[in-house]
This record gives structure tokens, sequence and C-alpha cells, in this order.
């Protein structure tokens, strides 16, 4: 990875953005085969997803862009290099604004796509954020012309880039935060998927690369921090779709939008009333078995319908739980032999910045059926007892405010949108449906068939997870700060047959939805020893292994909390969470795996920290800044040269990690006292412990394991097997880290478990890919009474740093 | 819509205690959802039976691959497949090693054989217990006693260290291997700690030869006895007659206490044997009692019979064939009359603490402390028996 020495410092950020974007690519690469032409090059993509009565689909054909990139490699000599204008301090106007945005948006735009992976960012890093914006291709894999080179694979990816980044671009904003592309591959078809939130960021962040000047500015900014990323990035009289806008409830000063949709956590500076918890859509559309072109076109046809379903049930099941925001959301489309499955996990939240939601009202169709209306209204009874009782669940109690000070919602915005909106209209803007009748922010369900039905009833039948248990899938639970240091993470595994002789796509969603709540159920069953506990970074993958098997795949974490200290806390919620944001990010800028000052690990990289010293030295950045940056940037690169190679990077550290993990191990070893030999690693898909001090970065570890067995019945089948097997993949996963001198497993991810049976032959294999940080934690607790081994991570990399 | 396959793995191994013990009564999967539905759980947690079924299966899928390193315990501190905190691991090996004393009592007295295995259905049917927990259970004893019958040392520590079990429980165990249920005679001297068999070689294949040589526990006559009664008596036998309890005495300049204690107690024979010395030992213990004692009487008419199946009980231990008899002795002449006497047991305390005491004031009676070692052990015996 060559780096100009004479790249101002402020490309480091880019340098993040693309190599972990890579990561991905990389990953997804693993499956192509080869292929010819793309015969059906349908790009799909729907728009932001905030309200959902106005979603619109867009068909557009593919549109052929000019290769930037010829290899899968960043080339960081393609980025511009020209520097950014110190940007001005001031209030932040009118004018002003889009003066800085424009600043912004033209340094970003400069870069081929602004995309960031991270999902958790530094405060007052996003100024705004627009929503979600996604794009599928369905694409064919066996008419690739050279299967060796990676140029039809990343023609596709930036073909489906330019898409995002368009998208972000019509909501306003010029990056895309929290970004991820994902593969779903059925023989020769296979579906691209990307998604991230569009966001408008903070020039001040890009500029100066260091945190410091970025805290200064978080002081200035004139948007309070609670509420300022909720604010609408778009022009309110320009509105990329139409969307009921009311002043901030917490500023009262900017417009935000009456829903939020992100796949970015929860910012840490946001201002959230009650708890969050988990929500899901679930979904299954049969297809007919096709081949090829066929085969794409269906599935082409399937998947905007898929798409709003989705979108509908998010938003319902949002309005169930009387929330208005929703974090970490997360599609995953999966295509089968006969079959699309889409299933959508994302954390509801109450954001204070955004208007209450109103009820769900259903309308019936035929008001003269006097049966029919009473079942209408037995139903509307049994929603508006389910949004009351899940408001006490998750204690949302915003503050009352009187109505003049909310003020009325923004007249005539569908009128207005419908004139202006033109970024991706098209005919099927007749379909939409008029829905705002009745109260004025209620939402209106209309059953016009027994679809409707269907979905009115799939909706009361989401149970909520039992008392003491909260459940999300971001990295921690809003409402939530006093984690105890108990953790128990944990992966299952289901596969279930879907047995029925004619499914109709009613059957089919049923089964999914029973199967997705039981695994849930089941879940909460097993670790109810833990209550009161919170399940987090609930990671939901689904898979079509075969013609009727759908495979399921949970890795989450159980958090145990202080159920006293909650209350307390609940008093000032925001300001722990601020302060604990602060902190975190602290302990985040002071990596203490400086290994630049490392001659041994550092040498695969030297010319590389060369360019860097250079490039800080021109710019003249004070030294500690400089080396903080580095530090990061080095493991930065060091994970993503790790991913890219696909084997596990840890030698260097090895050697590094020893001596401080010997003396840490001592020190551990006298107060544990047992006889067991074993060392405890702890593991958790959270980049954090709760309670604990990450006290050094060992290296990523990535391990691929493939097992087969050829006496499936003796080893208690495919049950047996598959337990053994990921028992025995955690058992090396700890293995690996305790021989590093490591005491616990962050980030830990299984990004695949592919598993097929044979059970004629009495054979099965399985293949599991995951990956993880390997760390040394220290207890908080123990920190204090043991005041040597904390400070031996940060002397050693300053005192190292002094001498290179 | 039917699950093929279903699994749970927690980085930390989940024990679910409730399971664990459905599981090692023997109770298939659907046995242990069913009496878990009947505890309630559904009730209490707000759970379906689907869920039920499938936690189920994962913890009995988890306890199946477990179960080979409970077999040897220390193998379940070293290996790295589960992750289980030591306090749960303690409680995996209690529970797996924990056993029911009806069972205990009806193997009493039984070699562990197949032919013992094929019989643990009888053995089932009568104490409730589940054949497969029976069959567990038989394993254990087996397993225990094949690790340990070779080991020199004390036995209980010697199980304590081999299968990590609590003190109480190992003592449970040295005192099953003890009794010498399933052993030979050479056997019950190697746990005495002895390290050679006080025989002549000729004895020993004697011994080997009268392979019965077992405690008799199964007579009709001792079945009032139950399997704490065995246990207490073995364990007391072991603290006073081993190694350990001579320990100070082997290192006396004679040095030959250990090997010969059981022939020495051939030497207290002089207490009944010498006409005299019963005759002073029995005014001795009758003065002492006269007034203290509800039964004195009956005590003057019985003591030299009591005292002859006293000490001839003690002379006898060096014959394997009638080592089985001891227990049926020490009932059959002691406790037996005693209780048609109505003989409280206080009275019996009494009597015997006065019993062991006395012949220290019989002038010419030279074996006090093997007199008083051996008896410690019949005391703790007799009271320990002496209910109904």
């Amino acid at each position: 990875m060559p780096l100009d020495p004479q790249q101002p410092n402020s490309h480091c950020y880019w340098l993040t953005a693309h190599s972990e974007l890579l990561c991905v690519c990389s990953h997804s690469h693993l499956h192509w085969i080869p292929f010819n032409e793309d015969p059906n090059p349908n790009t799909y993509s729907s728009g932001p997803s905030t309200p959902l009565k106005n979603q619109t689909y867009s068909f557009s054909p593919s549109k052929s862009y000019s290769r930037q990139s010829s290899s899968s490699d960043t080339d960081l000599s393609l980025t511009p290099k020209t520097g950014m204008g110190s940007g001005s301090a001031g209030k932040e106007g009118g004018p002003f604004k889009t003066l800085l945005r424009q600043q912004t948006q033209s340094a970003l735009e400069q870069r081929e796509f602004p995309f960031f992976t991270l999902t958790t960012f530094p405060p007052g890093f996003l100024l705004h954020v627009g929503g979600v914006v996604s794009a599928r291709s369905v694409k064919l894999l066996d008419r690739i012309h050279n299967p060796d080179e990676p140029e039809t694979r990343d023609a596709w990816w930036a073909e489906i880039r330019q898409e995002i980044k368009s998208h972000a671009k019509a909501l306003g904003c010029h990056a895309v935060v929290g970004y991820s592309e994902s593969t779903s591959i059925c023989e020769e078809v296979c579906i691209l998927s990307a998604s991230g939130t569009a966001a408008v960021l903070n020039p001040r962040f890009l500029q100066d690369g260091t945190m410091e000047g970025c805290l200064e500015q978080r002081i200035e900014e004139a948007s309070p921090p609670g509420c300022g990323f909720c604010h609408i990035p778009y022009d309110e009289l320009n509105m990329p779709f139409p969307a009921h806008l009311t002043y901030c409830y917490n500023c009262r000063k900017q417009k935000v939008p009456d829903v939020l949709f992100t796949t970015i956590d929860l910012p840490v500076e946001a201002i959230v009333v009650g708890k969050g918890c988990l929500i899901q859509a679930r979904l299954c559309r049969l297809k007919k078995k096709a081949q090829a072109e066929a085969n794409a076109t269906s599935i082409s046809n399937l998947l905007p319908f898929m798409e709003y379903e989705v979108h509908t049930q998010l938003m319902n099941k949002l309005k169930l739980r009387g929330m208005n925001a929703l974090f970490g959301l997360r599609i995953q489309i999966t295509v089968g032999e006969n079959m699309l499955m889409g299933l959508a996990s994302a954390t509801g939240v109450y954001l204070a910045a955004l208007p209450t939601p109103g009820g769900i009202q259903i309308a019936g169709k035929t008001p003269n059926d006097g049966t029919y209306e009473q079942h209408i209204s037995h139903m509307q009874k049994k929603i508006n007892d389910t949004i009351a009782k899940n408001k006490e669940l998750y204690e949302i109690n915003p503050p009352e405010l009187p109505e003049e000070i909310i003020g009325s919602p923004i007249p005539e915005p569908r009128q207005r949108s419908r004139l202006l909106r033109s970024q991706s209209e098209s005919s099927d803007e007749v379909t939409e449906l008029d829905l705002s009748h009745g109260k004025k922010d209620a939402f209106v369900l209309e059953i016009d068939d027994t679809d409707a039905m269907e979905d009115v009833h799939s909706l009361l039948t989401d149970v909520p997870p039992p008392s003491g248990f909260y459940s999300c899938n971001t990295e921690i639970m809003p409402g939530i700060n006093n984690w105890t240091p108990e953790i128990q993470m944990f992966t299952a595994v289901r596969v279930s047959r879907l047995s029925n002789i004619n499914p109709t796509n009613q059957t089919l969603n049923k089964n999914f939805n029973d199967l997705c709540e039981n695994l849930l159920k089941s879940l909460y069953f097993k670790l109810r020893s833990m209550v009161p506990c919170c399940l987090c970074h609930v990671n939901f993958t689904v898979a079509l292994p075969e013609d009727e098997l759908v495979q399921i795949a949970v890795t989450a974490v159980a958090i145990t909390y202080d159920k006293n200290q909650a209350l307390q806390a609940n008093k000032a919620p925001t300001e722990k969470s601020q302060q604990r944001a602060s902190t975190d990010n602290e302990e985040q800028l002071q990596f203490p795996l400086e290994l630049s000052s490392d001659p041994l690990s550092s040498q695969p990289f030297s010319p590389a920290k060369e360019a860097l010293e250079g490039a800080s030295s021109h710019t003249g950045i004070p030294a500690a800044q400089r080396d903080r940056c580095n530090s990061w940037i080095e493991l930065i690169k060091l994970k993503a040269q790790t991913i890219r190679r696909g084997s596990i990077k840890t030698t260097t550290s090895l050697e590094k990690a020893s001596p401080l993990a010997e003396g840490y191990l001592r020190h551990r070893s006298v107060p544990s006292g047992t006889n067991s030999t074993v060392s405890v690693v702890k593991m958790t898909p959270l980049s954090f412990l709760p309670g604990a001090k990450i006290t050094k970065y060992l290296g990523i570890i990535n391990m691929f394991f493939i097992r087969e067995t050829t006496s499936l019945r003796e080893e208690g089948g495919v049950s047996g097997f598959l337990h053994a097997f990921i028992a025995e993949v955690f058992a090396m996963v700890r293995a690996h880290v305790a021989a590093l001198g490591g005491n616990a497993v962050v980030s830990y991810i299984m990004k695949q478990c592919v598993f097929m049976e044979n059970p004629n032959k009495n054979q099965a294999q399985c293949l599991i890919n995951v990956s993880g940080d390997a760390v040394i934690f220290v207890r908080e607790s123990e920190l204090e009474a043991l005041p040597v081994p904390a400070p031996t991570a940060q002397p050693a990399g300053s005192a190292g740093d002094v001498t290179t | 819509m039917s699950s093929d396959l279903d699994v749970f793995v927690g980085n930390t191994t989940l024990i679910d205690e409730e399971v664990y013990r459905l599981w090692l009564d023997g109770h298939s999967v659907a046995e242990a959802v069913a009496r878990r539905l009947r505890g309630g759980v559904l009730e209490r947690e707000g759970t379906s039976v689907a869920v039920l079924q499938s936690d189920t299966r994962d913890h009995y899928r988890t306890f199946q691959m477990l179960e080979r390193l409970l077999h040897a315990p220390p193998r379940l501190l070293q290996q790295l497949l589960f992750q289980i905190p030591p306090e749960r691991q303690a409680l995996l090996v209690q529970r797996y090693y924990a056993f029911d004393e009806a069972l205990a009592r009806e193997l009493l007295g039984k070699k562990l054989s197949k032919g013992t295995k094929k019989e643990l259905d009888e053995v089932s049917a009568r104490t409730g217990v589940g054949i497969r927990s029976c069959r567990r259970q038989f394993d254990n004893f087996k397993r225990v006693f094949k690790a340990v019958e070779e080991l020199r040392g004390p036995l209980a520590e010697n199980i304590q260290q081999l299968f990590l079990l609590p003190p109480a429980l190992a003592r449970d165990y040295a005192a099953i291997v003890f009794s010498g249920i399933w052993g030979l005679w050479e056997r019950f001297w190697g746990f005495l700690g002895c390290p050679d068999p006080p025989f002549s070689s000729r004895d020993y294949a004697a011994i080997v030869f009268f392979a019965n040589s077992r405690f008799e526990t199964g007579k009709r006559r001792l079945q009032f006895l139950s399997f704490g009664d065995f246990a207490a008596c073995a364990q007391s036998m072991m603290a006073h007659w081993s190694q350990g309890a001579l320990a100070p005495e082997a290192a006396d300049p004679d040095g030959d206490l250990p090997k010969s204690f059981l022939q020495d107690l051939k030497e207290l024979k002089v207490l009944v044997s010498d006409k005299d010395l019963l005759d002073q030992h029995k005014s001795l213990v009758c003065s002492a009692l006269r007034g203290k004692i509800s039964v004195y009487n009956e005590l003057e008419a019985n003591f030299k019979a009591l005292s002859r199946a006293l000490v001839n009980v003690g002379g006898k231990l060096t014959h394997a064939r009638d080592v089985r008899d001891f227990f049926v002795d020490l009932v059959e002449k002691v406790i037996e009359p005693c209780r048609s006497d109505k003989w409280s047991p206080g009275d019996l305390r009494l009597f015997l603490t006065h019993y062991t005491a006395a012949p220290r004031n019989l002038p010419g009676f030279r074996h006090q402390a093997l007199w008083e070692r051996y008896m410690a052990a019949i005391s703790a015996c007799l009271l320990r028996m002496y209910h109904d």
C-alpha cells in the first residue's frame, strides 16, 4: 500500500474507509465463479427509508461507469491531493451552513467513494444523518469473461457504489457511514447488496485528522449535540421524498423528520427516551424454479416488493413499540432455489428530538359488514393495548410538551414533493396510497385483502422478550449504562425444513416468522439465569442451503446489568452516556498498539511508516498527536493487510506481546489461585468489554475451519456434529488468543457458516470463518489494585517513539 | 416446520442444574421434557414446549460430550473445549459421582463384575433408582475402585485427588471400597495402608483362593443396617486401624507394629481366656457402672458372653474366611443380646467406655494401647449400628 509522503495528513481517514471497504469486497469475492456477460443488469434501489408510505422504487438501467480503479487494491495515488482550506468557525446560519456543506462536499466528492464502514463515530462527527441508502443488483455469474481477473466484479461494485453515492447526494449528504456490502448466491444467480446511511460529516474532522480540534469545534457548534444529527440535511423546499417535518423537539430550531432509519450505531450524544429493542421484519417469497436469465428476471421483479414489505413491517413494528428511529438496520435478502427470504434487523429507539409517533389505525374496506367491523375494532383495540404495553415496557415517557411550542407539522409537504421530486421517480408513483386520512400523524393500515389481514395479525404475534431481558443489534443498548462484567457470547444455529407440500407465501412467512421467534424465545430461555440482562449485537444470518431448508445462525452476547444502578442512572442517562463516550474515545485514540515503535512488527510496513513520518513532519503536527494518529493508521493497515492475505498475521504481535502478557499473567495467576491450568478467554462481538480496560491489542484473529465427518450418526447426527464443531471453533480461537498472551477476543464475528449434509451417505461438511481482535484487558477493579500492568503499555509505546 | 438441526453453543458452557439432574437420573430427552413441564417451568418462564425440547436436547448433547471427561475429572480441568467456571466444574463432578445410598447398600458385598451389572435390573426395581442411573453409578464405583486399587497411601485422599471429589464424598467412596464390598482380603490390607500384607505368602495364596472374603452384608440379620451405617463403620475402622492412625507408633523402635496389628489382636484373647483377668475385668466394669446403668443386672449376667464376643471378633480378623462374618458377629453376639435386654444406646455407650478403660487397671495386662485402638473402632461401629 504505497503512501505518498507528500500526502497531507488528513488523508488518513480515507485510508480507513478504503481499506475497510476492501475487506468487504475481498470476502464477497470468495464465492465468485466464472461467468460471461451480465445480461440482466437491473439495478434496483430503494430510496431512503424514512417515511414508508411514500416509499418509491426506481428501476434504472445499468449505467456504464468509467472504471477508475482496476484492482481491488486501494491505490491512494488516485485520491486527489488537495488539501482542505481551513474551515472557519462560527454560528451555523442558513447561508453559512450551505457554504460549509459545499466545502465539505467538495472535499469529499473528490474521493471516489466517500464511504465509511465504521458505525460509531466521535461526538460531533456526524452533523446530519439523512437516512438509509441502499442498492441491489442481480447478476449472473456464469458469463464472466476472465474469471481470474477482478475487472467485472469491480465494475459491478463500482456501479452499486455509484448508485449509493447518488442516493446520498439526493438526500443532501456527501458521505455514507455504516456502509456494508453483501452477496447472496444461489447457483449462478447472485444478488449484490449495499447499504449505508447518508450523512453530512463535520469538515473539521476531515481536515485536521486529529481529534483535539474537533472536540473544540463541538463546543463551538451552534446545534446542540444531542439532536444535531437528527436535523435534516436536505432542503425542506426541495425534499427528495415526501416526509412530515417538524421542528426539532429538542432545540426547536431545525427541522427533523418523523422517523429516522440508519445503519449506524446510536451516536453516543443522542438523547434517547427509555430503552431500545430489537425489531425484525421477516419475509418469504416463493419464486418459480428457473434458469439463468429467466431466474434473474423473476428475482429482480420480486425484489422491490420484498423491500417494500420489509419496510412496511419495520415501520409498523416501530410504531407498535411507540418508537421513532431505527439504528443498526441490516436488511438481508437471501436467494434460494425456489424462494427469496428477507430478514431485517434493527434496534428501535425513541429519539427525544423526533416527534412522538402516532398510533396505528386500521381501516377496513367493507365498512357495512357488521361482524367485520367488530373484528376490525377488536384488532384496533388489541393494537392500542400493545402500544400502551410497549411504552410501559420500554419506559417511553417523553416529556409532555405544550402544543404551541412544538408547532404544527409543516403543511403541504406532499404537494411540494410531488412537484420537486426528481431524483428517482418513475411511473409507479401512481401506486402511492393516500393514507393520511384520519388523525394527522396516525399511521393507517388498510385491510383490503386477506394478505393485509395476515400482516396485521403477524404484527401482533411478536412476543416481547420476557421481563428482565432486553435485546438490540447495536453494540450497546440505549438507556442501559451500568453493565456488569458478566458476559456470555454464544452462537446458535438452526436448520429447518419447510415441509409444506404446496407452500404459499403466507404459510412460508408464518413458518419463517415462527422460526425466528422461537429461536429468540429459546435464547431468552437459555440465558434466563443471567437476568437482568441484555442481548447485544444480535446478528442473524439466513441461508438457504437447499430447496426447503432454511438455516439461521445467530451470534450475540448477553450482558448482565445492575438493576439497582439502572434506576439511578435513569436520572441522567444522557450525561452518563456522554461521559462514557468521551472516555471511550480517548481510549480508542490511545491505541496502545504502537506498532511503529517496535522494529520487529513494523518491518513489513516500514516504507509506509517512513512515509507517514515524513507526511506528519511536513504538516508540522505536534508529535503526540502524530503518534496517536500513526498508531491508528498502522493498526488499520495491519488489519487491512491481514484480511487481504486471508491469514492470521499475529506473529509480529506475538513477540511484542509476550513480555507484557507474561507480566500480566503473573499478576493474574496470583489472585486466581485455582488449580486449573486453562486460562479463561472472554469472547464478545462488541468492541469493548464492560467493566474492563483493554490495555493492548494483539492483532487480528481470522480463522477458517473446515470439518467433515463420514460418521454422522455416530457423532449424534447433524446437531451433534455442528455442536461439537462450533465448540471446537470457540476453543481454538480461545487457545490462539491465550497463546498470544491475550485474555479476550473483541469484535468477534462469524462471517461464514456453511453447512452441508448427506444423511444417506452418513456424511456432513461444515465451513466456518470467524474473526476478531485478540486483546489483553484488565478489570477496572483490578486496575486500581494493581497499578503496574496498565502504565506499562503506555510508556513502552512512547519510549519507543522517541527512539525511532 | 421441523428443526433438523438446532444447536446453541456458548463461549462459557451453560449448565442447567435441573437438566443435569434429569440426565444423571437417566431420563430420556422426552421424559426430561415431561418432568420439566410438570415442574411448571412453562408457567414460570412463559415459554413453549418446543423451546423446552430444544433446550433439553442441547443440554443433553453437552452432557454427553462432557461425560467422557467426567470419567477422569482431572481431564475436565485441563481440557480446552468447554470453558466452564471452576465452581461449575466442581458441581459437575460432584453430581456425577454422587450416588444413591439405597443402591450402594444393595451393591455392598457384591462383586463389581459383569454378573452384578446384569442384576442391576432387579436392583433398580427394588431401589426405585432408574436403570440407566444404576448402570452409571455402578460404573462409577468400578472406575473408582480400579483407579485406586493399586495405589498406596490413604484411600480417601487418593480418591479425592484422582476424582476431584469433595472430602465427604471421597470418604464415602473410600468407605465403599474399603468395606471390601468387592475386594479381596489382600486389598483390604492395601487400603488400610499397610505397605505389605501381614501374612506369609502361604496365607496370601489361601486368601486369594478364598475369594469370597468380603464382608458379609447381605444376610437377613443385617438388613436393618443402612449404607450409611456400613460407611461409618468402615470409616472408623480406617481411622483407627489404618497406617495413618498408626503412624506415631510406626516410628516406635520396635517398628513392626503396622504389620502385626491384626496378628497382635490375637494377644487380646488373654482377656477372655484367662479366667482371673476376665473376672477382674468384670468386677472393674461392674463396680464402675453400678447405679449408673438401668440394665445393670442384665449386664452382670451377660458380661462374660459379651466380652468373649467382642474380643473374638478381633481375633478372627486374620482369617479371610472369618472376616466376612465381622458384621454378622457383632450383630448376632453383641447387638441382638443387648437389644433383647432393652439396653438404651446410652447404656451401651457407658458400658463400652468403661469396658475399654478398665483393663488399664488390670494387673498383668500389657496390651493396653493395642486394646484401646481396637476398641475405639469396635465401639464406634457398635454405637453406629445400635438402632432398630
